[in-house]
């Protein structure tokens, strides 16, 4: 087909663009990068062939429109039709008149054209002749064929090595590394796994097995070392009955040699000995009554040590005497003291007596101290007289005084008249400020003036001398009067001399009446002393004195305190001793009686002794001795031997001791206890024996209830099972890989022997007029199925590599259109859209390829994209149309 | 009126492997490696909640290929479990397990009854002493058995109330590959049995519902792709003079299901898992707390073709799908994703042109439309591939995969082929 025209409606940036005038021929579509030309290019391929589904995909209008267009065309067969369709697949077919949605006509007129066989086959792009440069024969070999299969992108080539890659990956011959092999070597770890789980089964029966038979050696063991444990406890019994068996031995012998045992009864002995026992004691006991001991005196002692005391009775018979003094020697002693102090008391007063008296007056004596009384009215006289007296005098003195002022006072004249002087003055002042009528000043000056005035008779004392005069006389006529008062009586009625000032007399009644006091108690005294102290003292010493003859001589002390005190002392003494006498008396009494008890006793056990002689038919004591020794000894013998049996049977259990004596009657020591320590070793070595195998069996039953636990078998079964489905699932794979080529391979081989000559003849055709008829026939190779080979006018065969990068990329191209070519034979023609081919050709290339493009345009519609202006100018310019796309739009 | 309860279960393959897994995850292998024995647990533990009178197992307690200790010694184990509180068991050998393969140290506990194999045997259940239930019963005593078994049980004179037959065999005609002790229904339909307990085949199966009830209750746990929808075990009640009381419990860990998602008309990556999701919801019996096992296939034209087909591309997409599961909690895993999808391209169109692609397409025609023509071409492959210990793994390709085979390398060409070239 042809397209005429192109409407979009909404499509990327284009919205409501028609670009019209399309016809067979070369159409050159230019613009710059972002004019459009790729959009363009995808409206026309999906409103052919529909929308991509994917929305990043899809193109939707950014400028507003509905997403969608139509394109007009022309069909090979003449007809027109429209394909319109939007985005979302609805279409709109214009077709014969008559509009249709149906898909099937669409298709139809496309000549079943898709979408892919439009990228593929009716695009050339820049890329893709670029790729030529980079291949090597076989890479080049491979596009061209491609582009000979209608592959033009696509490389069949690719398709084979990746399929290749696919099935390698999975698996080569004698490779290792791939998947299968890796699969498989899994799997074998696998299934070896199972098998050694798989291996318990018959173990566990050989275990079981295993463990009874072990089991039945053990119980063997166990008994073999009961046997040897019951003869060496048995060897042990024996010999721990050998002592026992050898005492035992011994009192039989003993026996022997002596008599048979008498029937004594068991008391006998024991009795006898504590008789004599007692007898000794009891004599032994006398002895020490009569004589006493280290601790004890004796009767004997005692007797003598009453005798040798004596008492001294009469002092003992003055007892009540002598405790009355006792009793009374404090009082005694006391007594002394207070007559001595009382009298020292006295010798004090007197002494102060006699000093008083000498103060008042040499002749004075007591009596004349006694006589004199009424002390308290001749004070109160004194007084009296001592206060007129000073009363007097002051007075006196008083007159003396204001005498003797007045005196003075001539001296106090001139400031008298001082005073008088300034009264006046001030006066004056007042007249004349009364005059200046300054009336202020006039009252103050006379304030002061009559203030001085005042003051001046208070200042001022005037007394008249004479009568002052008068007045001194009469004072001391006054004070003359009293004082001889005074004096007169002094002398008269106290019999004190005069000269004494009242004070002084005050002090002498004062004396007086103390000394009164002293003489008074002085004498007091005195009596007490006489009649309290001294009867009770004689009377004391009297007694003590008649006392004193019953006193050594040499012990009698010279006063009564110590006399009484020897008596009492000597008292004391004498009591104690008699108290001793009696004590000691008493005592020898006492043990006297014992003696006797003593003696009694005595007698009766010795009485005992005999009776037992008597009885047990011996002789004497040393014979009853003799038999009852004899007697013990066998008892003892018997006793022995009973014992060494018992022990005997202890050990070795009742009723066998008979038979141990026997047996060892019969061995040696020595042999038992050899036999004993090799059975000690015996028993050892088979303890360690089952110990082992005790230890052995138990690592076989855990290793049994292991195999018991474990159940592995399922999982690893199932591990297995899941690497032979991994190796399904890659061997089918491979398989289908491997298909996939073989059919590709089928399928270049028919295409090979039915189209490749058609389409290489068609490309021949293009590929001489592109290289100006050098190279005249194109061919597929015979020896190497595929390959295409140049021949140049002279048939000679060019191999590709080398050709030219230019020629090269010239005979794609020729193949390429050999290919539309003949692929048109059947079917509808689509444009061809031709992408930036020429850009990177030089000139003549570029001119050449234009050449081929126009050739081919001939009958067909070739859109040319392009951004390079230039582009153009390789072209026929009649031959060509040129669109503008973007700016100039 | 005189009542039995009890549970009916058969092929429980303990420790056997699951086939067809694509990646063996380890996360998930605690729990596919414990799931037939938990499956089987279930059944046990669906025993005590039911309080049932008996449990019966129609044979393949285990793979005796497997050689798997911990099959039998767990499965001693659990029974333990039943005669603990005085429900017993009885049951049969069956081809994978024949007698002659259990250990002969296996001490059996008491309740616990497997039939012999020198004739049919039967064993009465009595409540109170009073007899309720004959169970007969034979065991295969070596791997085939293709002798008719079925024919050897008989009633016994002075039967119990209910007569119940435990059978390990196929019924019908199923084909060689396996036909163990084969029957006819008809030749059993007549035989005085209230109820045949049937195993053999692992699709749960009600082969008639009376007189007398028929069932194969199937394998507890699917153990491949093959064996999807729910598994379980049957809870049988037979009162006399009603009609038995059939009902399928579910027991099974896993379930393996395929999926697939018709993605036509989609463009958008995104919105893929949803879809998934979508289609997996849309399975039947879905239940939100099964753990699933899933093969996913996407199907349909997209744009979205060319970006699956992308090397490692289902890969992630599976990784994707499958992350953020909880190890505790059920699972739905996508074990495998297969691309079935084409691209947005209708090849009808490029047929009918005359290029290079549509050469291509006509010549995968000609192999589509003459098998044998594919087979050769397969088998001259095949030639090239020289990994003999791969080999052997490999079984031969069935025509359906030959033809998936075919489309794949179609696919593979045409991708390749009409991969748009952009113009700059």
């Amino acid at each position: 087909m042809i397209l005429k025209e192109i409407h979009i409606d909404g499509f990327g940036m284009f919205h409501g663009f028609t670009l019209g005038g399309l016809d067979r021929g070369i159409h050159i579509i230019r613009g710059d990068n972002e004019a459009g030309k790729s959009t363009l290019l995808k409206f026309i391929r999906f409103t052919l062939f529909g929308y991509p589904r994917f929305h990043d995909q899809r193109m939707p209008p950014l400028r507003g429109g509905k997403h969608g267009g139509r394109l007009r065309a022309m069909l090979s067969s003449g007809e027109e039709a429209v394909f319109a369709r939007s985005s979302d697949d609805r279409i709109r077919l214009i077709y014969h008149g008559k509009e249709s949605a149906s898909h099937t006509l669409w298709s139809q007129l496309l000549g079943y054209a898709t979408a892919e066989l439009f990228s593929n086959v009716y695009a050339i792009s820049l890329d893709e002749l670029a790729d030529m440069k980079q291949l090597n024969e076989s890479g080049m070999q491979d596009k061209l064929f491609s582009a000979g299969l209608g592959m033009g992108k696509i490389s069949i080539g690719d398709i084979e090595k990746d399929l290749h890659g696919l099935t390698e990956q999975l698996y080569t011959p004698r490779g290792r590394n791939q998947i299968i092999p890796g699969i498989m070597n899994q799997l074998e770890e696998k299934s070896r796994h199972v098998t050694s789980i798989q291996e318990h089964l018959p173990r566990y029966a050989d275990h079981t097995e295993e463990i009874k038979r072990r089991e039945e050696q053990l119980q063997q063991m166990v008994n073999r070392l009961e046997t040897a444990r019951t003869e060496k406890t048995r060897l042990e019994h024996y010999l721990k009955c050998y002592p026992s068996f050898i005492a035992l031995k011994n009192a039989e012998a003993g026996l022997k040699e002596l008599p048979p045992l008498q029937d004594i009864p068991e008391k006998a002995p024991g009795e006898l000995e504590r008789l004599e026992e007692k007898e000794k004691e009891l004599e032994e006991r006398l002895d020490i009554l009569m004589n006493g001991n280290g601790k004890e005196e004796g009767i004997r002692g005692l007797e003598e040590k009453a005798r040798r005391l004596q008492v001294n009775n009469q002092l003992l018979e003055q007892e009540k005497t002598i405790a009355y003094l006792k009793e009374n020697l404090e009082k005694y002693k006391q007594t002394l003291n207070e007559r001595q102090e009382e009298e020292e008391e006295m010798v004090k007063l007197q002494q102060s007596i006699d000093g008083e008296l000498k103060k008042i007056g040499e002749n004075r004596s007591e009596q004349d101290i006694l006589r004199f009384t009424g002390h308290i009215v001749h004070k109160n006289r004194i007084g009296e007289f001592r206060d007129r007296l000073s009363r007097a005098v002051e007075h006196r003195r008083d007159a003396e005084a204001l005498f003797a002022a007045r005196q003075s006072q001539e001296r106090q004249i001139n400031l008298k008249n001082l005073f008088v002087f300034l009264a006046v003055m001030l006066l004056i002042g007042t007249f004349t400020a009364i005059y200046y009528k300054l009336y202020v000043l006039a009252g103050a000056l006379a304030l002061t003036a009559a203030g001085i005035l005042t003051g001046k008779k208070f200042l001022l004392n005037r007394d008249h001398p004479r009568r002052l005069e008068k007045e001194l006389t009469e004072a001391r006529e006054e004070e003359q009067k009293v004082r001889s008062e005074y004096e007169s009586y002094l002398e008269k009625e106290l019999g004190l001399p005069s000269f004494l000032p009242p004070e002084a007399a005050l002090e002498v009644i004062g004396t007086i009446e103390r000394v009164g006091e002293i003489i008074a108690q002085r004498n007091k005294l005195q009596e007490k002393i006489y009649r309290d102290r001294l009867p009770f003292i004689r009377e004391t010493e009297e007694m003590a004195r008649s006392l004193g003859h019953l006193l050594p001589d040499e012990a009698r002390p010279a006063d009564t305190a110590g006399m009484i005190e020897r008596l009492a002392a000597a008292f004391r003494e004498a009591a104690t001793v008699r108290q001793n006498k009696e004590k000691l008396e008493e005592e020898r009494n006492r043990l006297i009686k014992e003696y006797e008890n003593t003696e009694n006793r005595l007698k009766e056990i010795r009485r005992n002794i005999q009776e037992w002689i008597e009885i047990l038919g011996a002789s004497d004591l040393d014979d009853l001795k003799e038999k009852l020794r004899v007697n013990r000894q066998v008892k003892e013998l018997m006793d022995t031997g009973k014992k060494a049996e018992e022990t005997i049977e202890t050990i070795a259990g009742l009723g066998k001791t008979g038979e141990v004596v026997e047996y060892l009657g019969r061995h040696e020591k020595d042999i038992l206890e050899a036999r004993e320590r090799s059975l000690g070793e015996e028993i050892g070595k088979l303890e360690k024996e089952i110990r082992d195998e005790n230890a052995g069996l138990g690592a076989l039953r855990s290793e049994l209830s292991q195999m018991e636990g474990k159940s592995e078998l399922a999982g690893a079964l199932t591990a297995m099972e899941s690497e032979k489905e991994k190796l399904r699932i890659a061997w089918k794979e491979w398989l289908a890989g491997k298909m996939a080529l073989k059919i590709l391979q089928e399928v270049k081989s028919l295409y090979e022997k039915e189209k490749q000559p058609e389409v290489v003849k068609k490309a021949a055709r293009y590929f001489a007029h592109v290289t100006g008829e050098r190279y005249t026939r194109l061919a597929t190779g015979l020896d190497s199925p595929g390959e295409v080979s140049v021949y140049d006018k002279q048939e000679n065969a060019k191999k590709i590599t080398g050709l030219s990068r230019g020629t090269r990329e010239q005979l794609l191209l020729s193949l390429r259109l050999g290919y539309i070519d003949e692929y048109e034979r059947q079917a509808e023609p689509l444009p061809l859209v031709v992408d930036e081919v020429l850009v990177n050709f030089d000139p003549a290339r570029a001119r050449r390829t234009a050449e081929l493009l126009q050739e081919f345009a001939k009958e067909r519609q070739v859109l040319v994209f392009t951004c390079h202006p230039s582009t153009e100018k390789y072209f026929d310019p009649d031959a060509i149309q040129v669109i503008p796309l973007g700016r100039e739009k | 009126m005189t009542k039995i309860k009890f549970i009916h279960t058969a092929d429980l393959h303990l420790d056997t492997p699951f086939r067809g897994l694509s990646e063996w995850n380890p996360e998930l292998a605690g729990r596919l490696r414990d799931a037939t024995f938990q499956s089987f647990r279930n059944i046990v533990n669906l025993c005590l909640s039911e309080e049932v009178d008996f449990l019966l197992i129609a044979g393949d307690i285990f793979d005796s290929e497997n050689r798997s200790l911990a099959a039998q010694l767990r499965f001693v184990a659990e029974l333990k479990r039943l005669t603990g509180r005085d429900i017993p068991v009885y049951f049969v050998c069956g081809n994978h397990d024949p007698l002659d393969s259990w250990m002969e140290s296996l001490h059996l506990p008491e309740g616990v009854h497997r039939f012999g194999t020198e004739a049919v045997e039967h064993i009465t259940f009595a409540r109170n002493n009073q007899p309720v239930a004959d169970i007969y019963g034979i065991s295969f005593p070596e791997k085939s058995v293709r002798e008719n078994l079925a024919l050897q049980f008989e009633r016994k004179i002075d039967p119990a109330p209910f007569s119940i037959a435990l059978l390990h065999g196929t019924v019908g005609n199923p084909g060689p590959h396996e036909n163990y002790a084969p029957f006819r229904m008809d030749e059993v339909a007549n035989k005085p049995f209230d109820y045949w307990a049937l195993g053999h085949i692992h699709k749960p199966a009600v082969i008639r519902e009376a007189h007398p009830a028929m069932v194969y209750p199937g394998n507890p746990q699917g153990r491949d792709f093959g064996e999807t929808g729910p598994r379980g075990c049957y809870l049988v009640e037979l009162s006399a003079n009603q009609k038995p009381r059939l009902r399928f419990l579910p027991a099974q860990v896993i379930r393996f299901e395929t999926v697939t998602a018709d993605l036509t008309g989609e463009d958008r990556f995104d919105r893929l898992p949803a879809r998934v999701e979508e289609a997996i919801k849309g399975l039947s019996a879905y239940n939100e707390s099964a753990s699933y096992m899933i093969r996913l296939t996407l199907s349909g034209r997209t744009p979205l073709h060319v970006h699956l087909n992308r090397p490692g591309e289902t890969t992630r997409l599976a990784e994707l799908l499958n992350e953020g599961q909880s190890p505790e909690a059920p699972f739905t895993r996508i074990d495998r994703i297969d691309i079935r999808t084409r691209p947005d391209m209708d090849l009808d169109q490029v047929r009918k042109g005359t290029d290079f692609p549509a050469e291509v397409l006509k010549v995968f025609d000609t192999y589509e439309k003459d098998p044998e023509k594919l087979r050769a071409l397969l088998t001259e492959i095949e030639k090239e591939f020289g990994h003999h210990a791969a080999r052997r793994h490999l079984s031969e390709l069935p025509d359906e995969e030959m033809n998936e085979l075919l489309d794949r390398a179609r696919w593979l060409l045409m991708d390749r082929l009409t991969e748009e070239k952009e113009t700059s």
